[in-house]
């Protein structure tokens, strides 16, 4: 199990390495100077030389690239080309905004896929199941930008139900601590605070739900397939055959297995998942990764695209890692054979 | 506190599927939400130049000496009450208000009220290069370098402490104009001493303390500014209690959340939806003359355009009625003289340029191009609030002087290199603009058409003329608004002889609120004031229940 | 079919016929079939089927509903939008741009990265296992996001996002078919043509390649709806088709301006790329399935 982690760590390192290197070597590709470019410094600001030597540009590649991991470390990710804001404590309150919503959407996809799946699959063939797949091939079909805008017409223009824009209405004035606004209100001592609670989880339904539309679907489809699968297979048909009732074989011998084959899986529900959040978050004027990251492409505010491109990569690779190291803890089997084959 | 924290999030499904419908709201809230464009510059619009920033900090946060009311046309007391002029005109004296209470918030705490002592620190900051302030936060006050305020001052004292005297170069009479506008702010002298001592000073541009209506709590970029109601405000606690402004650069979102209920009030709706939000009951769309002029300027300096005669030919050669419906969907006035009909100098001269293709061909015989000529207009490449569609109208325009037998090129470049080229001088014709910065009609006539102007690059006709000069400088030097009216109507008329530049039209600017907003006024050039507004929340779920 | 035959013999129809009879069953797949044949044909002939241009506008007909409603215009069936343009003639015009170019960039980088990978496969061998992990972790970094990062370095327009998404799809490619491949490799029938001395070329073309079908159908049809997707979503984030193209995704974003008053402006672009991806997702699973099907035979 250790070597296991140790190896899954050892990929992650080097593909950190590699991502770092490329975001390193982007200051050079965006047009303009490679300084002002990866520490938003303009030449004519009076501290350029005294950031120009920090980051090593005095010196060759090697010694460049090294003075910008320490900076990278030391959280001295220098400022916006556009209002000069530094950048970590932009997101610093913007991750939490971003993952507050993927959470969310994501917790929301565990919740429900699976158990329809599983329903689908229990009843291949019949109407319930082709209705899933239907409904589930359409929701991996539908351009979230168009669900996204269809929704805001329907449930906020129309029905004037819930809100469409922001983490919560102004007026309440949370005051921000974290970024994340459940949690900035809950640890607030602002009165009404159900009222703004509830006020926020309006704001956070729309874009929450259509979130978890991709992931959703994605695993409907894996564990009603996974299921249909092992189904078929012999040891089922043998509990089938020892007389189980279709109940306890489901419980113990189908789900388990077919989740076996949808958990590797969850990393690309996720990865699908922040796509579309940076639409998600542009769309609700969500103030997370997403939204800054696109903005800063619009503005060519490249400390910006360096610094998000980095963690919003990083952030993927490393839930990537999680799932793969919690499918071998859970599943000893897949264990032994990777030992076994390496 | 965590199980605090845990029966809070326990309640929230249950509290949700109790609201199906409708967004929650504080309770006992009147807090108004208004739908910006973009972020502010700066919290203090001495340095600023946008509209939006402008509209955001300045009469929210501050106040000035003197008011301008648009709806009486005249100048109001603000900070302060009284004001004495010298025989000469050189001389302003300034009884202030007394017991008027700066911001208390969390940052600061005032220990006195406002004096004499804050207007001199808030003049001298932008006036005096020596001043600890002057360079702080870049440094450059583009209004007051504009008006050349900064050049006007000779120095500004406090002989007693309620009492502010400015000693002037020479007379000039806009400076009461000048000084209501919403750039010319006070801030706190104490304040300033204060985040000096701790070495702050930047501070004072981004944690503002003022005397406004509102005082400032919270600012997240991209997201919102948040003020809070001044209940000690020297006109009384104002109406609402909070004024969030939502910023929003989209201009469709901002539509979107206006009939959400997501902004209560929103600047700059799209033209093409003025009908369709006017049938609404419930909203509330509101318009004003902006204090601007499109015109059409020719290049006075190059042949054809030296001869009058020619120029006045091509003022009669446009139907400026059609260009106002094509180009501004008729959210536009006609400009019958540079200035707005809502000054009190305007003087609507409509036979100087009304539309005559026969008149303006007899004019080019007379001129000696009986066989037509061929120019370049040039069309801005950007748009602005006097022009939304420059290259629209160019179009336009070159189709109407093909029937005068003059060829039309329409000419563009990028913004920076037309503005550089401009300044050089390399236009036959320009269709371009003027926004006004503060209320006296001298602001639309010595900054763009004296001899002085040509030499500062905006005279875009590049026209000089003693008499109109001598207009205009007497005019300024005079107190009397009688003696002054007359002499710009004298100035009106030499302009519609002369045609340096064809008027063209005034925009309207329009602004849409929610029902539930109270009190809201019309925009006006001195910004939007809030100060009377909010927001009556009871009245939307009444009309939810229907 | 004919059942009459004496002796039960196991026919075993082409991948093709097999498909095709799958999909004669499916009358939902069908439907996505005859639906994503239509597309390749608008895509290949649309600027002549559709009654005006893509960029005519009609200033006596601006935002007019669709015809059956009360102020709708039979000349303009959907309706019209801001500039009046007919809606029918952009989705037209457009599809070549939604659906006709992630075509062929899915069958152009599918060539390149099939090509190159069984090469790799191929020449030099079982490569080490670390690299291929690495590159696939990096691989599993969403492809919209990579296409933003290249567009940041490269700037926006329609061009520059193909490029983009080809730039990202190549390695995909070569990726899994070298895995294929090498996993093909080792197996006994490989062994057995090897020892029998066929050359390397026929040795992929006649051997291996009709067995690795099936995985590289699945990457084909999953990097199709990627690539309409991503192609839509950069030209709705206007960093990918600049406006007056009528791309599906830059006509969605331009018809949210309006969508609070004249919703169809919106519903057109929208409908048909759902449309769009939906077909290729169903014929994608569908053809899956079949393959898959025939492998367990």
């Amino acid at each position: 199990m250790i070597s296991i982690v140790l190896r899954q760590l050892g990929v992650f390192l080097i593909t950190f390495f590699i991502l770092s290197v490329l975001a390193f070597s982007l200051a050079y590709l965006f047009p303009g100077d490679p300084i002002s470019n990866t520490s938003g410094v303009l030449m004519n600001h009076p501290h350029y030389e005294a950031v120009a030597q920090a980051r090593g540009f005095d010196q060759g590649l090697l010694g460049q690239y090294l003075a910008y991991m320490q900076h990278l470390f030391q959280l001295n990710w220098g400022v916006s080309l556009q209002d000069g804001a530094s950048i970590w404590h932009e997101f610093k309150v913007r991750f939490p905004a971003s993952l507050e919503l993927s959470v969310l959407a994501m917790g929301l996809a565990l919740l429900i896929g699976p158990p329809l799946g599983i329903l689908a699959a229990i009843h291949y063939n019949k109407p319930i199941d082709q209705v899933i797949s239907f409904l589930s091939i359409s929701g991996y079909s539908i351009p979230v930008f168009w669900f996204a805008q269809l929704s805001i017409l329907f449930f906020a223009v129309l029905l004037g139900w819930l809100p469409i824009a922001g983490q919560v209405n102004p007026l309440f004035d949370v005051p921000l601590a974290t970024g994340s606004v459940l949690l900035d209100i809950a640890i607030s001592d602002m009165p009404y605070r159900g009222t703004a609670l509830l006020n926020a989880l309006q704001h956070m339904l729309l874009p929450v739900v259509i979130l978890a539309t991709v992931p959703l679907v994605l695993l409907i489809r894996l564990t009603r397939n996974a299921c249909i699968e092992v189904q078929r297979m012999s040891f089922v048909q043998g509990a089938y055959a020892r007389g189980l009732s279709s109940f306890s074989v489901l419980q113990k011998h189908i789900i388990p297995n077919a989740m076996q084959r949808v958990t590797p899986s969850v990393s690309t529900a996720f990865s699908l998942l922040m796509t579309n959040t940076l639409i998600i978050e542009i769309i609700f004027s969500w103030p997370g990764l997403g939204q800054w990251f696109v903005r800063s492409i619009y503005e060519r505010d490249y400390p910006v695209i360096q610094t998000a491109l980095l963690l919003l990569t990083v952030l993927i690779l490393f839930v990537n890692m999680m799932t793969n190291i919690y499918y071998v803890w859970r599943y000893p089997r897949v264990r032994r054979e990777l030992n076994a084959t390496r | 506190m965590i199980t605090k924290v845990k029966r809070f999030f326990a309640s929230a499904p249950l509290l949700l599927t109790l609201s199906a419908c409708g967004p929650a709201l504080p309770p006992n809230t009147n807090g108004v939400l208004y739908c910006s464009e973009g972020n502010p510059e700066s919290f203090n619009p001495q340095m600023v130049t946008s509209a939006t920033t402008l509209d955001m900090t300045s009469l929210q946060l501050y106040d000035t000496l003197v008011e301008y009311d648009a709806a009486k046309g005249s100048l109001q007391p603000g900070l302060a009450t009284d004001w004495q002029i010298s025989d000469d005109g050189h001389t302003y004296e300034f009884t202030l208000r007394e017991n008027v209470a700066f911001h208390h918030t969390d940052y600061f705490t005032p220990s006195r009220p406002f004096n004499a002592e804050d207007v001199l620190f808030s003049f001298q900051r932008w006036l005096d290069p020596e001043h600890p302030y002057h360079s702080v936060s870049g440094g450059r006050y583009p209004f007051f370098r504009a008006t050349r305020l900064d050049q006007l001052i000779a120095s500004i004292s406090a002989p007693r402490p309620n009492v502010v005297r400015i000693q002037l170069h020479q007379p000039d009479s806009s400076l009461m104009s000048t000084l209501s506008s919403s750039f010319a702010v006070i801030l706190s002298a104490e304040y300033g001493q204060q985040l000096l001592d701790k070495g702050l000073a930047p501070h004072i541009d981004q944690r503002p303390i003022g005397t406004g209506p509102f005082k400032f709590r919270h600012f997240r970029p991209d997201v919102s500014v948040y003020y809070q109601a001044h209940q000690e405000h020297w006109r009384g606690a104002p109406a609402s209690d909070s004024l969030v402004f939502r910023i929003t650069p989209s201009n469709h979102k901002r539509m979107l959340m206006l009939l959400t209920g997501d902004c209560d009030i929103s600047p700059y709706p799209p033209a093409r939806d003025i009908a369709w939000l006017q049938q609404r009951d419930d909203m509330n769309v509101q318009q004003s003359l902006s204090p601007n002029t499109a015109f059409w300027a020719f290049n006075t300096e190059v042949p054809p355009f030296d001869n009058p005669l020619v120029r006045k030919a091509l003022s009669h050669a446009i139907d400026r009625d059609a260009l106002i419906h094509s180009v501004y969907h008729d959210h536009a006035v006609r400009a019958d003289s540079i200035l707005p009909h809502t000054s009190w100098a305007q003087l609507a001269l409509p036979d100087a340029y009304q539309y005559d293709p026969e008149k303006a061909r007899a004019l080019l015989a007379e001129a000696g191009y009986a066989d037509g000529f061929s120019m370049d207009i040039w069309a801005l490449p950007v748009q602005r609030s006097y022009n939304p569609n420059p290259r629209l109208m160019a179009e336009q325009i070159q189709s109407y002087l093909a029937q005068i037998g003059v060829t039309a090129n329409i000419v563009s470049y990028e913004w920076r290199s037309f503005r550089r080229l401009l300044a050089q001088g390399k236009h036959d014709s320009v269709l371009i603009g003027w926004s006004a910065d503060h209320s006296d009609p001298d602001n639309f006539f010595r900054p763009i058409l004296t001899c002085a102007a040509k030499r500062s690059i905006n005279n875009r006709a590049l026209w000089c003329n003693a008499e109109f000069d001598a207009l205009v400088t007497a005019a300024i030097r005079t107190t009397d608004i009688s003696k002054r009216q007359l002499l710009y109507e004298r100035a009106q008329k030499l302009l519609a002889e002369q045609v340096p530049i064809v008027p063209l039209a005034h925009s309207i600017r329009y602004q849409v609120s929610r029902r539930t907003v109270r009190n809201m006024l019309p925009p006006s050039l001195s910004g939007i004031r809030f100060h009377a507004v909010y927001s009556d929340h009871g009245l939307m779920e009444e009309a939810a229940h229907d | 079919m004919r059942h009459d035959e004496l002796y039960y013999e196991e026919r075993n129809p082409s991948p093709l016929t097999q498909a095709w009879l799958d999909f004669k069953v499916q009358p939902l797949a069908r439907a996505a079939l005859y639906m994503l044949c239509f597309l390749l044909f608008i895509s290949l002939f649309g600027p002549w089927l559709a009654p005006f241009g893509a960029n005519e506008q009609f200033a006596d007909a601006l935002f007019l509903p669709p015809a059956w409603s009360n102020d709708g215009d039979l000349r303009f069936l959907l309706g019209t939008d801001t500039l009046g343009r007919d809606m029918i003639s952009r989705i037209l015009h457009g599809a070549r741009y939604s659906f006709g170019l992630p075509l062929l960039i899915v069958c152009i980088t599918g060539a390149i990265g099939i090509t190159i990978g069984a090469m790799v496969a191929m020449s030099v061998g079982v490569a080490s296992m670390s690299f291929q992990h690495i590159l696939s972790a990096l691989l599993s970094i969403p492809s919209l996001l990579l296409a933003l990062i290249i567009i940041a370095v490269i700037g926006p327009g329609l061009f520059n996002a193909a490029l983009a998404i080809s730039l990202i799809f190549i390695p995909q490619f070569i990726l899994v078919t070298r895995d294929v491949v090498l996993e093909e490799l080792s197996k006994d029938y490989v062994v057995a043509s090897r020892l029998n001395g066929v050359t390397s070329t026929y040795l992929f073309f006649s051997v291996i390649l009709p067995n690795i079908v099936k995985p590289l159908v699945t990457q084909f049809s999953l990097a199709l709806s990627a690539a309409i997707l991503d192609i839509a979503a950069l030209g709705f984030l206007g960093l990918g088709a600049q406006a007056p193209v009528p791309e599906w995704g830059a006509m969605l974003a331009v018809s949210l301006e309006y969508a609070y008053n004249t919703p169809w402006v919106m519903a057109l672009p929208g409908l048909a790329l759902f449309l769009t991806l939906g077909s290729v997702n169903i014929v994608g699973e569908r053809l899956r399935a079949t393959l898959r099907a025939r492998m367990e035979h």
